[in-house]
């Protein structure tokens, strides 16, 4: 369980810091002049310890059978591959229902175009951050079930 | 039709502990407390193993339930 832990929070933090970063960029920049912010610095320092980290969980941790390659799929035995393949069709299925909740609500808003590019930045990392949410709830939850 | 084990049992008179089981086979002592509990059905693979390991053959460590598979498919139809 630790490792999904481990591997979601990272993933979300790099997702966040992503679209941070992102929404940074597309706001301060003009046709023709890309400005990369302080924020880029702090997702590139983010994947880079993350990195590092996975890579020394990978080394001291193959008890719990944390792969670094296969990160949140990784399995210690085949039940555990039974709770991840569980946890990821609901994780699918959430994911899907909610972008198609957020299509209907973003078709929906009036929104000065300005921020759209923005909102569609944070909408579509939203969803990400859900899906890695969801898969991580779920496995904990299929865990303790099976 | 469910699958009953009586894994629990071959490994008590055998003396041995879930995480002594569990490393024979090679799977967590997790996946050992979840055969005995029930809820969850092993690949043949695992069965197999588990048979070799407790030196008993396989249809006395699994056997369907029938009585419970019949209640079941009534249910279901």
């Amino acid at each position: 369980m630790k490792k999904i832990i481990f591997e979601q929070v990272g993933n979300i933090g790099m997702v966040f810091l992503l679209a941070v970063a992102l929404a940074q960029t597309v706001s301060s920049s003009t046709t023709g002049n890309i400005l990369f912010g302080s924020c880029w610095f702090f997702f590139l320092v983010w994947t880079i310890l993350f990195g590092l980290l996975k890579w020394l969980y990978s080394k001291f941790g193959k008890k719990e059978g944390y792969d670094f390659m296969d990160g949140e799929f990784s399995s210690r035995d085949e039940r555990e591959k039974v709770v991840s393949n569980r946890a990821v069709t609901f994780a699918y299925k959430a994911t899907i229902t909610l972008l198609l909740v957020e299509c209907l609500v973003f078709a929906g808003l009036d929104i000065d175009s300005s921020y759209l590019k923005i909102i569609g930045i944070f909408f579509l990392s939203g969803s990400i951050i859900f899906g890695f949410l969801a898969y991580m709830l779920s496995w904990i939850f299929y865990n303790l079930k099976i | 039709m469910d699958i009953i084990n009586q894994v629990k049992k071959y490994r008590k008179s055998y003396n041995l502990t879930q995480e002594s089981l569990a490393q024979a086979v090679g799977v967590s002592r997790r996946t050992i407390i979840s055969l005995e509990k029930g809820s969850y059905t092993p690949s043949l693979l695992l069965a197999f193993q588990l048979a070799d390991f407790l030196e008993v053959d396989i249809n006395e460590l699994f056997y369907l339930d029938k009585e419970l598979g019949e209640k079941h498919e009534k249910n279901n139809f």
